[in-house]
């Protein structure tokens, strides 16, 4: 462990893009500030890079922590940490940042509010790369709470349509939950441990005698206050990456632009929950807590893989894509280690960003429509299809692009252990081809069906970006797995791929694409029609479509609760207020007495004014009007001086 | 000693005393025919830039690490010496800056030349440990100080607050010299370092103490030798009172700090001076609160608020520990950074516009000059102690200090009984205090922020320049850097003692 002040450098990363969104804030002219804010990611791109770079070299982490400030003997410490894990993330945000800005500078041009969207961007991106720097469970926090006010304030961006501004409140209500468990966590760690950096010299919450003394202090339910507090985090990680049951803010979140949508699905906030599991895992290791974390993954991904099947609405599709896959990441930092995880964090950060950002320039191209029902002929859009068309067979994982790579090693490595979570995640990889085969076949291929004109290309500014993003989709999944990122990350013992393994995940992807292209080859579809899956499936599809219900129930159960709960604070409240009248009322009355005879008659006529009418007459007794004050002032030096003298030689002697 | 270090260490000194002639010499040999105006603003900008090169000095001076100690204590320049004048002479640009604006007399350079004269008696103040040179620089800055009150001729009001303050001042200071004299008698020194291997400690000495606290206590404003204080800076002009609220009580707490920790340890030490600072500090948190609360006028408000805080910081030396002792210099400091600003806020909206301070002058400020409004509203809310500025963590340091010395006992009787409870109540009473406190502050708040204009007469025609406001902004800056980020201030303070 070197604790080293040579990486103070670090702090640029974050500190570069919050400089930009502060002058961006100040700039009156939307496009410098839209300037402003990709000349800040740009710039923290280099120490972002730098950090990358280095981090491949080190045997352990390097940490630079500094007091914050020093509360009764006890010090507060923040830090910054480069490790693996860090490196690679830095360099993930900011560049796959950098390329959603420039995307959000063409598509937010007519917008008014464009200074203010981009300072929000910028202050999004400031959270995110603190999140992943910090050393110190508090500081993470802090940033995580910044994460979440930016991405409050972007998703409810276009506040003047209601739908959006509930969708910002709900993020951030639910989001908000997953926060307490954070903080509990906070809390029970500094107590037990009295220490809050991760790593400091054998100090640190992950390392040496803070570890041990969590594992060995026992929680509740059987299981070590390691566990507990593992859990309660992953409590926190559950709300900011759209886990089961916390999953319904993500979906609505669609409401945000269409680069916050990428921002934020992609390469930033909902990450934030694995990444924190996965800075994390010490806390978890040998404790039922994977076990939780490996299930809850496995069923979410499954359920969202479901719902994603019965959504018409382009974006949501992707939303739930989204939600399908931060499943499967959890499941493999639960049975893969971080690696397995972190690789499918990167790989799906590259291609559902593509997939965003042209799922933003169809719906342009489209006049703003978002119904894959009404768009149909999109292939006109030639540029667009194409890298859209690269995200998808990444997202289907087709053999040797991203997804697949990334995939196939969640696969393995759950093979060997839990054979229910491997079969789990290849219905969902079944499941992942046969919606993104799906939502291809509405949007592409046919006529168009839209009210509005034929779809256009959109401006090459849009699709530059998409272009990198696409050659990314395809091909980081192959040189990462050559340069050998497992050994990168470390902690992982290379999984043997089984036959078997190999077999299922080719069987699935293309098996998907190929069962859907037969249920939907030679049936009409799209507009008013009913889907030819619905046909299959009958009832069932009806629950796909309602996302199994989630915000429904709900509705019925936790609402129903709040109002009830409401209700009886408001009976408590007016009974409270009878009192509060009454003491205010008994207040009045003594304030009154103490008014009329205790302050008038006491303190203003004797003591204040008397005091004041003393002096006066003194004065003008003794001295000439001008000097009346000074002299009972002096008085005062000298009444003083014989009082403390007083006291002086009585304590003295 | 020999004149080469003693040069090399007065040198940011000399460097202020050059800049002060400068000012006189530039305002007299080549501004003559010019108007009063442009003569005041060429005289503040030589003092700036003289404050700056010493500045400079002084930075130089601490990254070389350079420690002085010169002539058995007169001066003690290490690096907490170094910083006390950085931060008088900081205070002293600001004080400057805001003065540059408007000169209430067509002496623009005197006014200017005798804000340094007392920022080097303040200077000399904060690093001296001998009594002697203390009472020389105490007058230094009171002569000063006595004329740059009085220097509104135009107003009796400052004539009457400059008399005022000079008899009581003269009368303090009478007290300081006669209890030096004591002192003398007593130990033989004149140097406090030397006190800590004295043991004998007799009537005279504790005479001499409590004279020299009255000299002090003059300084700091607290009760009963606070009389001074409303008349003055309500009178004064705006940026004098700025200037007796910050730099003069620095460097006096600065003195009476090292003073009380220069005491040798034992606890009849301890009963010989804690009686009279906690009845000043009671009398002082009660006096200065209850004051402020009938004020209508913003200077005399803050008159009282200054007494009250006084109160305050003598609770940090009643706790007599090192961390007590730094947390009194921790507060003082922020109470004047958050003062020089709330004092320059009010100059620049009133005073050019003939107004007086009264709390209606100033309602609907907030939509002419929005800037300065908020950096205001950070002035008062520091001093208010609400966090998380910097005023929060100044009395959450004192507080804790006082706690900290506190022995703790389950037992009631034993809780409450002595030292233990005296301590108690003091942080008590200053808890209910700040509550009080926030009344009036935010009394002056409202008239700021929620108020409506109603005086339209003293509408600003003539723009504020940027310099000026960035000078506000800085201090605003750094009421709020010290709230968030005091560790690193704090430690080196602790490190002092």
């Amino acid at each position: 462990m070197e604790g080293s002040d040579s990486l103070s450098w670090l702090v640029w990363i974050p500190l570069l893009p919050l400089i930009a969104c502060v002058f961006a804030l100040l700039c009156r002219s939307g496009v410098a500030a839209s300037l402003i804010c990709i000349a800040g990611m740009a710039a923290a791109m280099v120490p972002a890079l730098r950090a990358f770079n280095l981090s491949g070299e080190l045997d352990a982490p390097m940490t630079f922590n500094f007091t914050w400030m020093t509360i009764a003997g006890k010090s507060i410490d923040f830090g910054f940490i480069l490790d693996p894990l860090s490196g690679s993330m830095v360099a993930m945000v900011t560049f796959v940042g950098f390329l959603i800005f420039l995307y959000a500078a063409k598509y937010m041009e007519d917008d008014l509010r464009r200074g203010r969207f981009f300072a929000y961007l910028s202050l999004f991106a400031t959270g995110m790369l603190g999140l992943v720097l910090s050393n110190s469970l508090l500081l993470l926090f802090m940033f995580w709470e910044i994460v979440g006010v930016a991405s409050y304030l972007l998703i409810s961006f276009w506040f003047h349509k209601p739908s959006a501004a509930a969708a910002g409140k709900k993020a951030f209500i639910t989001t908000r939950i997953g926060d307490l468990g954070f903080l509990i966590a906070i809390l029970w760690a500094f107590q037990s441990t009295g220490a809050l950096l991760f790593y400091s010299n054998g100090e640190g919450l992950l390392e040496g005698a803070a570890l041990e003394t969590l594992q060995a202090e026992s929680g509740f339910w059987g299981l070590t206050a390691a566990g507990v507090i593992a859990l309660l985090l992953f409590v926190g990680a559950i709300g900011k990456s759209g886990q089961l049951p916390l999953h319904v803010w993500l979906p609505d979140a669609m409401e945000g632009p269409t680069p916050v949508s990428a921002l934020i699905h992609a390469a930033t906030m909902v990450a934030a929950g694995v990444f924190l599991v996965a800075r994390t895992l010490p806390l978890f290791d040998g404790s039922p807590a994977l076990d939780v974390v490996a299930w809850v993954g496995a069923a979410t991904a499954l359920f969202a893989a479901f719902a994603a099947l019965g959504q018409y609405d382009l974006k949501r599709i992707l939303a739930f894509s989204t939600v399908s896959q931060l499943g499967l990441m959890m499941v493999g930092i639960a049975v893969g280690g971080v690696a397995v995880g972190m690789f499918h964090l990167h790989s799906h950060a590259f291609f559902k960003a593509l997939l965003f950002l042209g799922a933003g320039s169809i719906i342009h191209g489209c006049g703003d429509e978002q119904d894959i029902r009404k768009m149909g002929g999109v292939a006109r859009m030639k540029l667009t299809t194409l890298v859209y068309l690269c995200g998808a067979v990444s997202l289907c994982a087709v053999p040797y692009t991203s997804g697949f790579f990334s995939k196939d090693e969640i696969l393995a490595a759950a093979y060997h252990d839990r054979p229910g979570i491997f079969w789990t995640c290849a219905v969902v990889s079944l499941l992942t081809a046969m919606y993104v085969t799906r939502q291809c076949l509405y949007v592409f291929p046919g006529k168009h069906r839209g009210s509005g004109g034929e779809p256009h290309e959109s401006p090459v500014q849009m699709t530059a970006p998409l272009f990198v993003l696409a050659a990314f989709a395809l091909a980081f999944g192959y040189f990462a797995v050559d340069r050998g990122v497992f050994e990168y990350f470390g902690g992982y013992h290379a999984a043997e791929h089984p036959l078997i393994v190999v077999e299922v995940a080719w069987a699935v992807s293309l098996g998907g694409i190929a069962l859907c292209c037969l249920i939907y080859a030679g049936k009409p579809y799209g507009g008013e029609i009913a889907d030819p899956l619905s046909g299959i499936l009958g009832k069932a599809y009806r629950v796909m479509e309602n996302k199994f219900y989630f915000d429904e129930i709900y509705a019925a159960t936790v609402c129903l609760l709040w109002q009830i709960t409401a209700l009886v604070v408001a009976i408590l409240d007016a009974i409270l207020a009878m009192f509060r009248e009454l003491i205010v009322f008994a207040a009045q009355a003594i304030s009154y007495i103490f008014h009329h005879f205790g302050d008038r008659a006491l303190i203003d006529n004797w003591v204040f004014d008397g005091t004041c009418d003393s002096l006066k007459e003194s004065g003008e007794l003794a001295t000439s009007p001008q000097g009346g004050f000074l002299s009972s002032y002096l008085r005062w030096v000298a009444l003083g001086a014989v009082i403390f003298g007083a006291f002086a030689i009585g304590g003295c002697s | 000693m020999d004149y080469l270090t003693l040069l090399e260490a007065t040198l940011p000194d000399l460097i202020v005393v050059v800049a002060l002639f400068a000012a006189l010499g530039v305002d007299y040999g080549l501004c003559q025919g010019k108007s009063p105006h442009e003569r005041g603003r060429i005289a503040g900008e030589v003092s700036s830039i003289g404050l700056l090169l010493a500045l400079c000095c002084l930075a130089f001076q601490w990254m070389q690490g350079s420690v002085f100690e010169i002539a058995e204590g007169q001066l003690n320049l290490d690096a907490t010496g170094l910083a006390a004048k950085a931060i008088v002479y900081g205070l002293t640009l600001a004080v400057i800056r805001f003065a540059t604006r408007h000169c209430p007399t067509t002496h623009a350079s005197e006014y200017h030349a005798l804000i340094l004269l007392s920022a080097l008696g303040m200077g000399f103040l904060a690093t001296t440990e001998n009594l002697l040179l203390a009472f020389v620089a105490l007058e230094l800055v009171s002569l000063s100080l006595y004329a740059l009150v009085a220097f509104k001729t135009s107003s009796p009001q400052s004539a009457e607050a400059g008399l005022k303050y000079f008899a009581f001042g003269g009368v303090a200071s009478a007290f300081f010299v006669f209890g030096v004299s004591y002192l003398y008698g007593a130990t033989g020194s004149l140097d406090i370092g030397t006190w800590s291997d004295w043991s004998d400690r007799s009537t005279l000495f504790a005479l001499g103490l409590v004279f020299v606290l009255v000299g002090l206590g003059f300084k700091v404003a607290v009760v009963p030798f606070h009389l001074w204080a409303p008349d003055v800076y309500q009178s004064a002009p705006t940026p004098v009172a700025a200037w007796v609220a910050s730099g003069s009580k620095v460097a006096s707490v600065f003195f009476l700090v090292k003073l009380i920790a220069a005491l040798p340890p034992g606890p009849e030490t301890a009963t010989m001076i804690f009686a009279p600072l906690a009845t000043a500090a009671i009398f002082s948190m009660l006096i200065g609160n209850l004051g402020a609360l009938r004020q209508s006028n913003l200077k005399r408000l803050l008159a009282y608020a200054s007494i009250a805080n006084g109160g305050y910081l003598l609770i940090g030396l009643l706790a007599g520990s090192p961390d007590g002792y730094a947390a009194s210099i921790f507060y003082v400091v922020v109470y004047a950074l958050a003062n020089v600003g709330a004092f320059g806020v009010i100059g620049l909206l009133s005073d050019r516009m003939k107004g007086d301070g009264r709390l209606e002058d100033f309602s609907g400020s907030w939509r002419r000059h929005p800037g300065l409004s908020f950096a205001f509203l950070l002035f008062l809310l520091s001093s208010a102690g609400i966090p998380p500025l910097a005023g929060f963590v100044g009395k959450y340091y004192l507080f804790y200090s006082a706690f900290d010395q506190v022995e703790m006992s389950y037992v009631l009787g034993e809780l409450l009984s002595g030292r233990n409870g005296w301590l108690v109540f003091l942080v008590c009473l200053a808890l209910v205090m700040s509550v009080i406190s926030l009344y009036y502050y935010v009394l002056a708040l409202k008239a700021f922020l929620v108020s409506e204009d109603e005086s339209p007469h003293l509408d600003d025609d003539e723009g504020i320049s940027p310099g000026i406001k960035l000078c506000v902004f800085a201090l605003a800056l750094l009421v709020l850097i010290l709230g968030v980020y005091p560790g690193p201030f704090m430690a080196f303070l602790q490190a002092a003692f």
